[in-house]
């Protein structure tokens, strides 16, 4: 009889447990990372030593309960964990992509001040000595030099944040491998199949699948469920092992990118990215160097042409073309450490080409010095100093010890407008060239800017020069006292002294052709149409406009790549998190319909024990009476 | 089957879907309110490069139009002060006849050489006649200095150099107002030193040598009426030029609008009813999701 009230017993401890872990199952069907839990029970053998009063015991022992046991899929879970670090790196990529994609078009693109720039040397091409025509080519140049600074700003604060946001995700990493550390230090002291194991089981499922969405990761767990996480692949550093985690910290790869190492400084080693937002991050950052580099290739295209063809060019003073850009600049920034609020301002002598600088505030003698980085030269005072073409001023007051980094910048960055009145814009050639008015031969003279003359003539010629028809076609280039500087045929390039003339057509013999060098305010509009042909001439990258256009698509293409892969990457987790879920996730229906089976279960037994008490009593009234 | 699908799971993974939605629906309308396929490159980059390059070509025919519109008013100006100089080379051609006929005597000759003085003077101001910029018309390069002056001894000489500026802005070559020596001639043999020459045959007391200096002035008039008819036809071919290409810019912007409204345009038709077809499908996903989701066995469990 005490065997009916046994099992019986057993069974309503089981079913308890059963329906106890139902209810958790139930509380946590919204709690993220939770895996459904089952109580294990199975049946126990008849008890070995039989007491006196069963002499014919049947055959059965209750039933116990065996652990609880999660309804995890390791398969599944390493695969929802593979796609959630694909979406991770996706988007992170996605994010930074998209911004450095709106610092280089809509408001922000160069193509329209290219556009309007080349516009304005059309217009001043039309009418070359109109002053608002050369003054607006002027602000048409300053604002495409604004726009290279600009987006070479956008591009240089985008790096830094992004930098950060790594930083920030290596951080991250190092604390997750921390808590993952922690769960394995508390899985080793826990029992195995206990209710505490499925918990600490669940957070480092978690925390894994977090760790993943930062950087690939090979997982082992060992018979207690202790995590072993590398990165990479099998055979990636260890980033935690047991109750062990490592340091890890992201550094910049020269050619772009960035580098996870993982281990402590000096002896780390380096991990791969393969996916999870590090490896979006670095994706990212080596298409923005890019970017950059495009930027500043074009910027200093831009600047080495239009100076060349400008160069060329005689402005309305009459005086050589100077260069249109500058194309470095100081680029001034405060030491962390600064105690006052100084502000410094930098001006740059016209061709100076400094190297990096220090500006130091000396508080005791109220002095300021700038040296050369390399402290090669330095000079000490009060403000303003100059060295090397470098004038700095200050505005604010400094403290003792505050230091000032100067670096100079080219390409994207450096490129800005030098200086120039509109009188100073070369629109007319250096040298005009015509056939002399009566000239029998149908001919035309074409001159353009050469080198001066090697040696120098002795003595000096005197101007103007011209080129006579020789008998039998040939041509001489004379000085006006009909010294010949050379010779040459109808078609050759005719070398004279800074300049190159070629005669083409059919000239009749004692033809000639004049040459002078522009005068003020003379000249026409051959050099803006040299600027203009600008817009057509190819380099290796094609013309200005297709390296814009390469620009834009080398950051629009990957970004519209990754939108599409970022689409499937999520169809890809949620199909995965779907298989999950099917395997390892709390269904309200099944519960239910568990429940209901637990619970007539708990009443049968109770109905048992019932029964046995009722069938004792019945027994121990007749032994009573 | 009976498919075991956690409820948060199911949830997360439908509102992903319902947000999903939810943006293509925002990109559309944004799509629709600025009337373009695509609003940054990465949606479209190879619709992106050809709307770009479009748009180039369309700024730069705007510019070739400036240029073409500056040339033809230069052109125009120097037409109107050609054929001004031809009538006055037709009055002095007149005069010329006048002097050489046998019935003009000694005491209408100053006359005539007073008004003969005075169509040179005029034939001057045409020669440096300038354009709206008051640059010189007929200096070529130099045109920044009268094209003609005088000298110390009276003769008219030409000051000009080189060629003028024409439609080049506009990527075409010679469509420059012609130089001096193309309309008058050079200093020693054109129109100029054909009236000087004039003026001292109308003075000449000999009556042989005066009669042969008028005859050789009317030839030489006839030459530099000729110089200047032809110049005036250059011109005149040139404007036509200038107006075709004008057809040709308007032609281009037109076909740059086209492309435009190819590459970039938006169907709307095609847009609204996307629109209209993805807000049926939200609405739909919403009101199953509440259906399906809503309840469970619990809610049967007495």
């Amino acid at each position: 009889m005490s065997d009916l009230l046994g099992l019986s017993l057993s069974g309503v401890r089981a079913t308890r447990m059963a329906l106890e872990q139902i209810a958790d199952n139930v509380a946590n069907a919204a709690t993220p990372g939770h895996v459904r839990r089952s109580v294990q029970v199975g049946s126990l053998l008849p008890p070995a030593a039989l007491s006196p009063f069963e002499r014919d015991p049947v055959g059965a022992g209750g039933v116990e309960v065996r652990g609880i046991v999660r309804a995890a899929d390791l398969i599944r879970q390493d695969s929802l964990r593979r796609t959630e670090g694909d979406v991770a790196m996706l988007e992170a990529a996605e994010r930074w992509l998209s911004l450095v994609q709106a610092s280089l078009t809509g408001p922000a693109s160069l193509a329209q001040p290219l556009s309007e720039l080349f516009a304005s040397l059309s217009d001043l091409a039309a009418d070359p000595s109109s002053i608002a025509v050369r003054a607006t080519f002027l602000s048409r140049a300053d604002a495409l030099a604004d726009r290279f600074n600009a987006s070479a700003a956008d591009l240089g604060r985008l790096e830094r944040d992004l930098k950060a946001d790594a930083d920030g995700e290596a951080a991250r990493l190092v604390s997750l491998g921390r808590a993952l550390a922690e769960v394995n230090l508390q899985l080793r002291r826990t029992t195995p199949g206990s209710g505490a194991a499925a918990g600490l089981a669940d957070r480092r499922d978690k925390l894994l699948g977090e760790i993943a969405q930062v950087a690939t990761i090979d997982v082992r767990l060992d018979a207690r469920g202790m995590a072993q996480v590398r990165l990479g692949d099998a055979g990636g550093p260890l980033l935690v092992d047991g109750p062990r985690s490592e340091a890890a910290r992201v550094v910049r790869a020269p050619d772009g990118g960035f580098v996870l190492r993982i281990g402590a400084a000096g002896s780390d080693e380096p991990a791969p990215l393969l996916s999870g937002a590090l490896a979006g991050l670095s994706l990212a950052r080596t298409l923005l160097v890019e970017a950059g580099n495009r930027l500043d290739a074009l910027a200093d295209r831009v600047a080495a042409d239009m100076n060349a063809a400008h160069m060329a060019g005689a402005d309305a003073t009459g005086a050589d073309g100077e260069p249109l850009f500058a194309t470095t600049r100081m680029v001034v920034d405060a030491a962390a450490g600064n105690g006052g609020d100084a502000r410094i301002a930098v001006s740059l002598a016209d061709g100076a080409a400094p190297g990096p600088m220090r500006l130091a505030f000396n508080a005791t003698s109220g002095e300021w010095t700038l040296a050369r980085a390399d402290l090669s030269a330095s000079v000490t005072g009060t403000m303003p100093l100059s060295l090397d073409g470098v004038t700095v001023e200050a505005a604010g007051t400094p403290r003792g010890g505050d230091l000032f980094l100067l670096s100079p910048r080219t390409g994207a960055a450096g490129i800005a407008l030098r200086p120039l009145a509109p009188a100073q814009v070369a629109a007319a050639p250096r040298w005009l060239a015509d056939a002399a008015p009566g000239n029998a031969g149908v001919a035309r003279a074409e001159i353009r800017r050469g080198p001066p003359l090697d040696p120098p003539p002795a003595p000096p010629l005197v101007l103007p020069l011209a080129v006579e028809v020789l008998p039998g076609g040939l041509l001489e280039l004379r000085d006006a006292d009909g010294v010949v500087v050379t010779s040459g045929a109808v078609g050759d390039w005719l070398a004279g002294d800074g300049f190159e003339i070629r005669i083409s057509g059919r000239p009749a013999e004692g033809d000639s052709f004049r040459i002078r060098m522009t005068e003020p305010g003379q000249g026409g509009n051959a050099n803006a149409v040299a600027l203009l042909a600008l817009r057509e001439a190819r380099g290796p990258l094609g013309t200005l406009e297709d390296s814009h256009d390469r620009l834009v698509s080398g950051i629009a293409v990957p970004l519209s790549e990754t939108r599409v892969r970022e689409e499937a990457a999520r169809a890809n987790r949620d199909a995965a998190a779907e298989a999950l879920a099917q395997a390892s996730g709390v269904d309200l229906n099944r519960e239910a319909a568990e429940m209901l089976l637990f619970q007539q279960a708990y009443q049968a037994n109770a109905r048992i024990i019932q029964t046995a008490r009722e069938t004792f009593a019945a027994l121990l009234q007749s032994v009573g009476t | 089957m009976f498919v075991l699908v956690s409820g948060r799971q199911v949830a997360s993974t439908a509102a992903e879907r319902m947000v999903a939605i939810d943006n293509r629906i925002e990109r559309l309308e944004g799509r629709i309110a600025r009337g373009e396929r695509f609003t940054e490159p990465a949606e479209d980059p190879a619709g992106q490069l050809r709307a770009a390059a479009l748009a180039r070509l369309d700024a730069r025919l705007v510019a070739e139009q400036r240029g073409i519109d500056r040339a033809s008013s230069r052109l125009a100006l120097a037409e109107t002060a050609v054929a001004d100089a031809g009538r006055l080379l037709v009055r002095a051609r007149e005069l010329a006849l006048l002097a050489a006929n046998g019935t003009t005597g000694p005491a209408d000759r100053p006359v005539i050489a007073a008004e003969v003085r005075g169509l040179r003077d005029q034939l001057l101001a045409l020669a440096n006649a300038r354009d709206e910029a008051g640059r010189f018309l007929f200096a070529g390069a130099r045109d920044g200095l009268p094209a003609y002056a005088e000298d110390e001894e009276g003769v008219v000489r030409y000051e000009g150099f080189g060629t003028a500026h024409g439609a080049e802005a506009a990527g075409i070559e010679g469509l420059a107002p012609p130089t001096g020596p193309e309309l008058f001639g050079t200093d020693e043999t054109g129109a100029f030193a054909t009236l000087d020459d004039l003026l001292e045959a109308l003075t000449e007391p000999d009556d042989v040598l005066r009669q042969q200096g008028l005859e050789a002035a009317l030839a030489a008039l006839v030459e530099d009426q000729d110089r200047l008819a032809t110049a005036q036809a250059l011109i005149g071919t040139a404007m036509a030029r200038l107006e075709s290409e004008t057809e040709r810019v308007a032609a281009g912007r037109l076909e740059v609008a086209r492309g435009l409204a190819s590459v970039k345009g938006l169907d709307l038709a095609a847009a609204f009813s996307e629109l209209e077809a993805l807000r049926l499908t939200l609405g739909a996903a919403q009101e199953i999701f509440q259906r399906v989701h809503g309840t469970s066995l619990f809610d049967r469990l007495g």
